[in-house]
């Protein structure tokens, strides 16, 4: 049976001057699992919600939508809002209440079910995704990733048809994003529930997708199981979205080979299925040379949130060094964000020494540390922004510096090109995509004019392209003589792109080294081309490499 | 903090439903305030301060009788002060006459007002913040969702300063240092960030309520609270007790009279029983409290 069928389905907003989506057609049977992809600004989060009465935007509409054989339009509310559920970006937001119980009940609540069975179903729920035992919790108390289960949790317990998710993972970090898309392939796989989910990352979700619809401009371009989608990206070069797909699929992609891999275990078999009979070339690893000149020493640190406190950081010693790009990895609460508010002040550490461009740290007073010194790139950009537009914002870190009126503007027109915000200089911060949003904060930071930068995981919701564009942007400022430290636990951009990588573990320093030898070292924490190949050659870090490795045999 | 000083929120008394402890807290606290009697103003005072102990532990209990003992001593002593009803004088303060009766009547409703401010720290141990929000919810359902998002929006907010001040530092706003002008202008700065955020995530979360079909229906109320047997004998107790708290009320047998001359309650076989009433009531939570402790200890 079809859940959703859109029939020549266009949609202008109330405002727009184009319309938003054109003739869009395609069926989603029961119990599928759509992938709905494109570039940001391509209609996707207009799509989605248009499949939601309750969430519908203002506008024309025309061609038409039906729900389980009914137009959506003719659905009374109440059905609606329980059928069809609809997941959104921000964990914290999308919460109601206070407490974990009344948050899972508020949807039972609003259709007015009884105690009794909500009770039921919620005891059901909480079981199913594991949450029994953080049930009687306050919600603020919740990690994000628990707040976003939270979130799916309760919208599963008014039993859609069909789950609506609208990049729901694009503001957790690795680790909780794969743990949330696991729950919702297990609502697909176990209870048959049809899922509709955009990623701006599709590595993890690509591999569980019945059928991938690709957008461009509004359009619906292409309705197409994963395999096929890979190969037609390939072939079409349609570079943005081919750079999002999995590893192994893009491995397939540079020479189109055999069957196309979605999961690393078919890939290692694509892989040496691919390679039987060819002489494999040894890589031979360099002993890389790192800078003498520390931009930051930090010299057995020791911090505690409070007395008598568990220690996060335990006798930590490690040095940024004057023109690389240095990257902490490891798990959540391994104490690397920590690491990085003490060395902004933000915490003030218990023993040890710390260093910032040769001087002691607790001889910066005021905020002269960050005056041409230090800049720090937080977690949540949005914190940045005051005015109305993106221009006024950066001209005003120039006012603050008392630079001239001809020297502000220069700076800014500088700073937008070398970052590509040109364009978006007259837009309002807050409706900047995620990727634009960081690159916009960074060029806030940039004008202060910054000689170490500090960076929290700076590719949180960014898709592949925008990705690869910080890369180049953070060497480019390298190569200027800049030294980045960044936390991140995004293995790939940080094989791709660091000088040197740490792996922080119990709050201290396991190992470091450069991302060839530490990824070849590790054997499980590395990146998806090195588990596909290291069994026929070892040395193989990033998705390029394996892809030049690809073409050059195949 | 040590065991002694831990607040027993999750033990005797309120482990009952929210229904029944807070009917009880009604009762008792009715009780004391309704009459003016030294029998019933101390007898609530010892209860309240054995009950206290047990459940607040003695670092809150001495903060309270901190509080609440100066302040007896002030109602006592002030009332003759600015009181000069009764006959049996006293002395004089220059032309003022200071009497007995108002003395006695001074430290019986000081002893009275003590005990009401034992009693609501036991409240505050007792009926937490959800239980009050789930009796309140029972009476006025959309202002409980209110409060209920109201104190999931605080800690957001305040964690969103947190990271909005930090974030601000390293551009050089800080609220922290710099001249008085400065620090005024990067804190209305926070201020700023801070309200253009929270509008934006009321946009979502009124989404996100609108998705879950918020305002379509009539709401149920959903609580964690289960009404059991013992829930029921015990509000039965309460009911019982508090009947003959009203009775003793209403006949008058708790009320001392005062003025002119203070006329001592007559002790008889009424009165007896309709203390010993009201004395049951304010020592049931400590018994309960003292029989679940020996349990713990014997089960040690």
């Amino acid at each position: 049976m079809e859940t959703v069928k859109v029939n020549s389905f266009g949609f202008k907003y109330s405002l727009g001057s184009k319309p938003a989506l054109k003739n869009i057609n395609f069926t989603v049977n029961e119990g599928e699992f759509i992938v709905v992809c494109g570039p940001s600004g391509c209609g996707k989060s207009t799509l989605l919600r248009s499949l939601k009465p309750q969430l519908r935007p203002f506008g024309t509409s025309e061609g038409s939508i039906e729900f389980c054989g009914e137009n959506i339009n003719d659905i009374p509310d109440a059905k609606s809002a329980a059928e069809i559920g609809f997941v959104m970006q921000s964990p914290d937001a999308q919460i109601v209440t206070d407490k974990v119980w009344h948050e899972l009940a508020f949807g039972l609540e609003n259709l007015g079910v009884p105690t009794q069975i909500i009770r039921s179903r919620v005891a059901e729920m909480a079981n199913y995704f594991g949450i029994h035992t953080w049930f009687r919790k306050k919600t603020a108390e919740l990690s994000g990733g628990q707040k976003q289960l939270l979130n799916l949790a309760s919208v599963m317990l008014m039993q859609p048809k069909l789950l609506i998710l609208d990049e729901p993972s694009s503001q957790l970090d690795p680790i909780a994003a794969r743990e949330f898309l696991e729950n919702v392939r297990k609502i697909n796989l176990e209870l048959g529930t049809t899922i509709i989910i955009t990623e701006h990352n599709l590595e993890d979700v690509y591999g569980y997708a019945d059928k991938v619809l690709l957008m461009e401009h509004g359009e619906a371009i292409k309705y197409l199981p994963p395999q096929e989608m890979a190969q037609y990206l390939a072939e079409d070069e349609r570079d943005g979205m081919y750079k999002a797909l999995p590893t192994p699929a893009r491995m397939y992609g540079c020479v189109l080979k055999g069957e196309c891999p979605l999961s690393i275990v078919e890939g290692r078999r694509w892989f040496s299925r691919q390679m039987e009979g060819k002489s494999l070339p040894s890589l031979v690893l360099k002993e890389e040379k790192r800078p003498e000149e520390k931009a930051i020493d930090v010299s057995e640190v020791w911090f505690q949130y409070e007395k008598g406190a568990e220690p996060v950081l335990r006798n930590i010693s490690f040095s940024l060094r004057r023109g690389e790009i240095c990257s902490i990895l490891g798990g959540n609460g391994a104490g690397k964000t920590t690491t990085l508010s003490v060395i902004s002040q933000k915490n003030k550490f218990n023993m040890g020494k710390i260093t910032v461009a040769g001087k002691d740290l607790k001889k910066y007073k005021g905020t002269e540390l960050f005056e041409q010194n230090l800049g720090v790139l937080p977690q949540n950009p949005q914190s940045l922004f005051v005015f109305e537009t993106l221009r006024q914002d950066l001209e005003e870190v120039l006012k603050i510096r008392k630079f001239k009126k001809e020297e502000i503007s220069e700076r800014v027109t500088l700073v937008s090109k070398m970052l590509g915000l040109a364009e978006l200089l007259d837009r309002h911060p807050y409706d900047l995509s995620g990727g634009e949003m960081q690159k916009a904060a960074l060029a806030k930071i940039l004008l202060l004019e910054p000689k170490i930068l500090l960076l929290d995981e700076p590719t949180k919701g960014m898709d592949a392209l925008s990705k690869e564009n910080l890369g180049g942007i953070l060497r480019g400022l390298r190569d200027d003589g800049v030294s980045v430290l960044m936390v991140t636990h995004d293995i790939e951009f940080c094989a791709k792109y660091s000088d040197h990588c740490m792996l922080f573990f119990d709050g201290y320093i396991v190992s470091e080294g450069s991302p060839k030898k530490f990824f070849a070292d590790n054997s499980f924490y590395t990146t998806a081309a090195s588990r596909m190949t290291r069994h026929l050659v070892p040395n193989i870090i990033t998705c390029e490499e394996g892809e030049q490795l690809c073409k050059s045999l195949c | 903090m040590t065991a002694e000083n831990q607040r027993k929120t999750e033990s005797g008394l309120a482990l009952y439903h929210p229904i029944v402890s807070f009917g009880y807290f009604i009762a008792v606290i009715a009780g004391t305030l309704l009459f003016i009697h030294p029998f019933f103003a101390y007898a609530s005072l010892c209860c309240a301060i054995v009950f206290s102990a047990l459940i607040n532990g003695k670092k809150t209990l001495l903060a309270t009788v901190g509080f609440g003992f100066p302040m007896f001593l002030m109602v006592a002593l002030a009332n003759p002060l600015f009181n000069h009803h009764g006959a049996t004088f006293l002395f004089y303060i220059e032309d003022n006459p200071v009497t007995l009766e108002s003395f006695i009547y001074g430290i019986v409703s000081g002893g009275m007002m003590f005990a009401a401010v034992v009693w609501f720290t036991c409240y505050n141990t007792v009926v937490s913040s959800d239980k009050f929000l789930y009796i309140f919810g029972k009476i006025l359902p959309s202002i409980a969702l209110i409060v209920s998002m109201t104190l999931s929006l605080i800690p957001r907010l305040l964690s969103q300063v947190k990271v909005i001040a930090d974030s601000q530092r390293t551009l050089g706003m800080d609220w922290k240092s710099g001249s008085l002008k400065q620090r005024v202008k990067s804190g209305a700065r926070i201020l700023s960030i801070l309200v253009s955020w929270a509008l934006e995530d009321a946009v979502t979360t009124a989404d996100s309520m609108r998705a879950r079909g918020y305002g379509q229906h009539r709401r149920s109320n959903f609580s964690i609270f289960r009404f059991g047997r013992r829930d029921a004998v015990m509000l039965a107790a309460i009911v019982l007790l508090f009947g003959a708290e009203i009775y003793t009320y209403a006949s008058g047998r708790g009320t001392m009279i005062f003025y002119p001359t203070a006329v001592w309650p007559e002790i008889n076989a009424a009165n007896l029983m309709l203390y010993g009433a009201f004395f049951a009531l304010g020592i049931l939570p400590s018994l309960i409290q003292l029989k679940e402790d020996r349990k713990w200890k014997q089960l040690k």
